[in-house]
């Protein structure tokens, strides 16, 4: 079966003038249908720029799609989105693919009612006369656990608290059933207790939907929670892959290893310390040769410094970039 | 140096509070009040960390600003035992909240803050020498050339190259803003640090470096930290005590391993709950807290967190709980925190860190 969402090797640069800086290599990721794949790194790794590059929301210029391969495939038709026609890509945004995003303040208009947002899509997507699409969305907002729909539906973003709106931006994102919802760091702006609400929502909505979740947060605790896969990426190429259980109890690449040394945990016994990641991720300008990881490596050797390590695997399933590791590339 | 004095507090703050009065319309009246901070009460001995956990909204930030007297607090006091007023002849210990400007001046020398964002608490457009020598500047602390050497030593003493003195702010990543902001902090030698969010807004991997840096500060200068944040594996890795805030109240307090493993305060336990931990395989089936946190124009009567309360009886939302001490060093304000489960607490009780042990 083929998957669902398929990227193939894409690459894309930041230009100016008549420098280029690339800012994603060699990406590979494919979401299966129903599952949860995980993007984690911190920031500036080239997360969002994926993701934007999945919708085709790229900031464009300065970036710049230089190749690779976006394929989709619903309906039992496979299409590149990299190919198709800026009309073509409005009717995927939305109905195939929906996105939420970290600060649902600045991605609600503030000008239009609660109701009015989430009618548009479903005017747009699926021809609904707005009296209908005023009366789903009023049902979408009870799904989303907001308590009563009918007066919500007529608020404005501003009278919503922090959680409410993150609530009615997935009401916009699933009221056209996408077969696969992007979320970018969907909870980092919320407080624990409500992050906790969100993310059981965003499961429960998920299994009763089948969609699809390709899940953006640097918080490896929301991984955890929540992805069956995880790619971790360093400086715009993923440095590994894995289960969420491969990845985080056994991670292979030093930069994982270091990510996970360096969280505070609740159970750490007192006195214990934290062991963090030697130095700063370098700008985008200063790519180190060979290994991008290797400035801030402890198991530096002379060959990280000379020769991009390929991914190799280091178990069923589990592959990351890194010389150390012996298995088959 | 510190740690050989008495373990009278350094600090001893009583029935803090503070509203922010909401003005509204056109003539823009006075017609409500955010309830900001309503009766805090809390203690640092010398040489310790209280961390002080809460969501947004509980007032964490209001108590740093208060002590600083960023903003003017409307009741209570804060006893503290200042260092330069000793030395200067006059009775060290004083009440923060009352302290004339000048006494104040001379206080502030003990007391400094640390914020959350060092983008915008460092001056964008003085050099890094400048914005870490201010304070010595201000309190006319050596000559010219004693001051650029005393920055480059405070440079050193965070990590950082002094011959960053000569940079701007923006050129600098937030780790090494933060540091920045750190130096700047120790300038004038003070006993107690306030931190708010000091690490929010920074990386894993860089958050981790400032926690150490300010872990090895204190242990080198005997410093004593009121530690603010939000995330409570940030506050539990820094602090020996931890005093959780909801609503502009404490509402459990204690050494950070009792309030850990037995939470005496149904809102700590939620807290705890709440937590995603980079375990795949202590996936929670958890029941997440409900609703909202009330507005602070509306704190709910009785018990401030009886509406998202498991627990809520009758009794809760008439009579408000008062702090009591259910242990030794372990208060809580919750009529029935005798009876609590300790689903939570049970989970931390034999620390698992071997799944995690490769990673050195």
């Amino acid at each position: 079966m083929t998957a669902l969402l398929e990227i193939r090797d894409l690459k894309v640069s930041f230009v100016q003038g008549k420098q280029s800086r690339p800012a994603l290599e060699g990406i590979c990721l494919s979401v299966d249908r129903g599952r949860t794949v995980g993007l984690v790194g911190e920031s500036g790794c080239g997360k969002s720029l994926t993701a934007l590059s999945i919708m085709q929301l790229l900031p464009s210029p300065p970036a710049r799609i230089e190749g690779g391969e976006i394929v989709l495939t619903t309906r039992d038709t496979s299409r590149d989105l990299l190919k198709i026609s800026n009309r073509e890509m409005r009717t995927v945004r939305g109905r195939d693919i929906a996105m939420i995003f970290q600060d649902p303040m600045t991605s609600l208009d503030p000008v239009y009612s609660i109701g009015e947002q989430i009618a548009e899509v479903l005017m747009t997507h699926e021809g609904m006369s707005r009296t209908d699409a005023l009366k789903r969305a009023v049902q979408l907002l009870r799904d989303v656990g907001i308590s009563s729909p009918e007066q919500r539906v007529r608020q404005y973003p501003h009278e919503l608290s922090g959680g409410m709106r993150q609530r009615a931006m997935i009401a916009i994102a699933l009221a056209c059933k996408p077969s696969i919802l992007i979320a970018d760091e969907p909870t980092t702006a919320l407080d624990v207790t409500i992050q906790a609400q969100v993310l059981t929502l965003m499961r429960s909505m998920q299994q009763s939907l089948g969609t699809a979740l390709l899940l953006i947060t640097h918080d490896m605790g929301v991984i955890a929670e929540m992805a069956d896969d995880v790619l971790v990426m360093y400086l715009g190429r993923i440095v590994e892959r894995g289960s969420s259980t491969q990845v985080l109890e056994r991670p292979a690449h030093p930069y994982t290893q270091g990510l996970i040394a360096s969280l505070p945990r609740l159970d750490m016994p007192q006195g214990e310390r934290l062991v963090p990641i030697q130095g700063t991720v370098p700008g985008l300008g200063a790519i180190p040769s060979g290994c991008r990881f290797h400035t801030r490596c402890p198991h530096v050797m002379d060959i990280c410094r000379r020769e991009e390590p390929k991914m190799r695997s280091s178990e069923q399933g589990h592959e990351a970039a890194c010389w150390l590791i012996e298995g088959p590339q | 140096m510190t740690n050989t004095m008495s373990r009278q507090p350094l600090l001893s703050v009583r029935n803090l509070s503070k509203d922010f009065p909401v003005s509204r319309g056109l003539l823009r009246r006075t017609s409500d009040a955010v309830h900001a901070l309503n009766g805090v009460d809390f203690d640092i001995l010398p040489g310790e960390t209280l961390g002080l956990v809460g969501e947004s909204g509980s007032g964490k930030t209001t108590v740093a600003r208060t002590l600083l007297r960023l903003v003017e607090p409307d009741a209570g006091s804060a006893l503290f035992r200042s260092r330069s007023l000793a030395a200067a002849g006059a009775p060290s210990e004083i009440d923060l909240f009352v302290v004339g400007a000048r006494a104040l001046k001379q206080v502030r020398r003990d007391i400094q803050i640390v914020f959350q964002d060092p983008y915008s608490s460092l001056n964008p457009r003085h050099s890094i020498a400048a914005n870490v020598g201010e304070p010595l500047r201000a309190n006319r602390v050596g000559n010219a050339a004693e001051r650029l050497a005393r920055v480059a030593q405070l440079l050193q003493d965070v990590g950082l190259r002094p011959d960053l003195m000569r940079r701007y702010p923006h050129e600098l990543s937030g780790g090494q803003r933060q540091r920045v902001a750190i130096a700047r902090a120790l300038a004038l030698e003070p006993d107690l640090i306030v931190a708010d969010e000091p690490v929010s807004a920074l990386d894993v991997s860089i958050q981790a470096q400032v926690m150490n840096l300010l872990l090895d500060l204190q242990q080198k200068r005997g410093l004593t930290y009121l530690f603010i944040a939000h995330d409570l594996s940030v506050v539990r890795y820094m602090s020996r005590r931890i005093a959780v805030m909801y609503l502009g109240r404490i509402v459990e307090m204690g050494d950070a391993n009792d309030v850990f493993q037995t939470p005496r305060h149904p809102y700590t336990e939620a807290l705890i709950e709440s937590v995603p931990e980079p375990k795949p395989r202590l996936r929670k089936q958890r029941t997440p807290l409900q609703g909202d946190v009330a507005s602070p124009m509306r704190i709910p009567h009785g018990c401030p967190f009886h509406p998202r309360c498991r627990y809520a009886q009758d009794i809760c939302r008439t009579q408000q709980p008062l702090l009591r001490e259910i242990a030794p060093g372990h208060v809580t304000s919750c009529h029935f925190a005798e009876q609590m489960p300790h689903a939570a607490g049970a989970r931390y009780d034999a620390p698992t860190s071997t799944s995690l042990g490769q990673s050195q």
